[in-house]
Formats: C-alpha cells, sequence, structure tokens
C-alpha cells in the first residue's frame, strides 16, 4: 500500500507540473518537455500499478514488444513526414 | 470459488495464461490509439499555429481535474486489488466501488466540455458555426481528431467503469477471485495511461497562455 501511496503521489505532483510548466512560455521546449513528463508518468503506472517490476517475464516481453511495435510503426511513418522536406522525389 | 478450466493443469497456470493474455490485449490497444498519435504529429506539423490555437481553446483547467480524477481512480482500484489479494474484501469493495465513481464523474466532465463544444459550434469534420466564422485553416483538423481522440477514450473509459462496476459486485457477493479483479485493473491503469498522453496534447501545449 505504501508502494501505490508513493507512486500515487509522485504521479500527481508531475501532474501539477506538467500544468505549471505550461502556463509558462517554453516556446519550442513546450512539447518536449510536457511529452518527457507524460513519458515518465506512464512509465510510473506501467511499473508500480501494472506490476511490471514483479512481472514473469512473459508478461514483460509482451509489454516491451507492444512499445517496440509502437516505435517501429510510428517511426517507419514519420520517415514520410520528415523526408518529404529534404528529399526532391517525394511530392511536397 | 470456481474451479480452473478443464485444459489448465493448476488454477495458477491459467491465472497466467490470463495476464500474458491480457497484455497481449493491452499491447493491441496501444497500436490502436498509434494511428491517432501518428495523425496528430503530422497535422500539427503541417498546421502548427491552427494546433496551438485549438489547444489554447480547451478548456485547461478542466482537462487537468480529469487528469488528476483519473489518476486517482488508478490508485483506487491499484489498492483495491492489494486489498483483496490480503483478504480484506470490504475494503476492496469501498476501493473499487470508488473508482467506479470517479470513472462516472470523468465522463460528467468530458459530456459537459462535450456540450460547451457543441454550443460553440465545434462539431467532427469541421462542420458548425465556429468554422464558418473564421477558424484558422486546420483547426478543423484539429477538432475532428480532439473528438475522434476523447471520443475513443471515453469509449474505453465507460467500458472499464461497466467492467470495475460488476466486478465491485462480485467482491461484495464475495465471488471474486483477486486474479480476475486483476484484469480489470490492468485494463483500468491502461486506459489511465492512454489519457497521460491525451492530456498535454489536447489542453496544455497551446503556447504561451493568453
Amino acid at each position: 500500500m505504501r508502494t501505490y501511496a508513493i507512486t500515487g503521489a509522485a504521479l500527481l505532483a508531475l501532474t501539477l507540473l506538467s500544468y505549471g510548466v505550461s502556463r509558462l512560455d517554453l516556446g519550442g521546449a513546450e512539447m518536449p518537455v510536457a511529452m518527457a513528463i507524460a513519458t515518465v508518468k506512464v512509465g510510473l503506472v506501467a511499473v508500480y500499478f501494472m506490476h511490471l517490476r514483479h512481472a514473469p517475464a512473459g508478461e514483460r516481453l509482451f509489454a516491451l514488444s507492444g512499445l517496440v511495435m509502437y516505435v517501429v510503426l510510428f517511426g517507419i511513418a514519420a520517415t514520410d513526414v520528415f523526408l518529404r522536406r529534404t528529399t526532391g522525389f517525394l511530392p511536397q | 470459488m470456481a474451479e480452473h478450466a478443464a485444459h489448465f493443469e493448476s488454477l495458477a497456470r491459467q491465472q497466467t495464461a490470463a495476464r500474458f493474455a491480457m497484455w497481449v490485449f493491452l499491447a493491441s490497444e496501444l497500436l490502436l490509439f498509434a494511428g491517432l498519435f501518428f495523425l496528430y504529429m503530422c497535422y500539427r506539423l503541417y498546421w502548427p499555429a491552427a494546433f496551438a490555437s485549438g489547444v489554447g481553446h480547451n478548456h485547461a483547467l478542466l482537462g487537468t481535474v480529469n487528469t488528476i480524477v483519473l489518476i486517482t481512480a488508478s490508485i483506487t482500484v491499484a489498492m483495491g486489488l492489494r486489498k483483496l489479494q490480503h483478504g480484506a474484501p470490504r475494503a476492496a469493495f469501498r476501493l473499487v466501488a470508488t473508482t467506479v465513481l470517479l470513472a462516472g464523474l470523468f465522463l460528467v466532465v468530458k459530456l459537459t466540455e462535450y456540450g460547451v463544444h457543441i454550443d460553440e459550434g465545434i462539431l467532427p469534420g469541421g462542420r458548425g458555426r465556429y468554422f464558418a466564422e473564421g477558424a484558422l485553416p486546420g483547426e478543423a483538423a484539429f477538432f475532428t481528431l480532439y473528438w475522434l481522440t476523447t471520443g475513443l477514450h471515453a469509449i474505453h473509459v465507460t467500458v472499464g467503469a461497466g467492467v470495475l462496476l460488476v466486478m465491485a459486485w462480485r467482491i461484495r457477493r464475495g465471488t471474486l477471485r483477486a486474479a480476475q479483479l486483476e484484469l480489470g485493473a490492468l485494463y483500468w491503469h491502461l486506459v489511465d495511461a492512454i489519457w497521460i498522453f491525451l492530456w498535454p496534447l489536447y489542453y496544455l501545449t497551446g503556447g504561451a497562455p493568453k
């Protein structure tokens, strides 16, 4: 129960932090900072609330493969968006 | 207490298989939302000003309240599971029932926001007064994605709340095993995790506040 209370308090503190920094004028750093805080929060949820810390290897493997597939699919598709601006052979 | 299914050699084996299958399902859920997150990135790169304006138009405080509500609901379901594992079903029932109530509160706030959007003439597909009266090009794409993504998420909240409501009822009757509650809790945490990303994308990243 202590672990859950500490994790929960950390999540709520990060939520307030994220809201606080969003009221500042961070310019181009706004999105990276917001995504970094969100990633830490989801990491806490997965490791402590979803018990990946003590999960059997099979469950960890599938959680990891979901993440890897997400990054691979997102990454391959994202090349289109970024290469359009730098190559001549894709429509502008 | 129900026995394990005939094709499993023990209850422990069956529970391990069920948890593994839940993770397979959660991974597929993540990929379901991946397409929507990807479209957000593409369109935001094409129309940065329109997206910042759209985010700025959304009510950051209501979105933040809902984030706190969902995170609290995740804490209570995690604690409820621990209570049930340790043979305290009454406390488990109270905690899981609290999660269901918080899910209901989330939906009330979300539907209130949808109501405000409809009043303002912000409808999916760029229809409505808001877009006819000179919104930035790209704002229609932003709000259409907003409706799609938060709508799909709200459906998940509704399903998760329904599952946990049935589970709370079964805890009260003493017919729910902790391993079964764990599956519902895992699903609920995923719904929470998706919202943790939706919240900054649709409420916080609107540039400098006016």
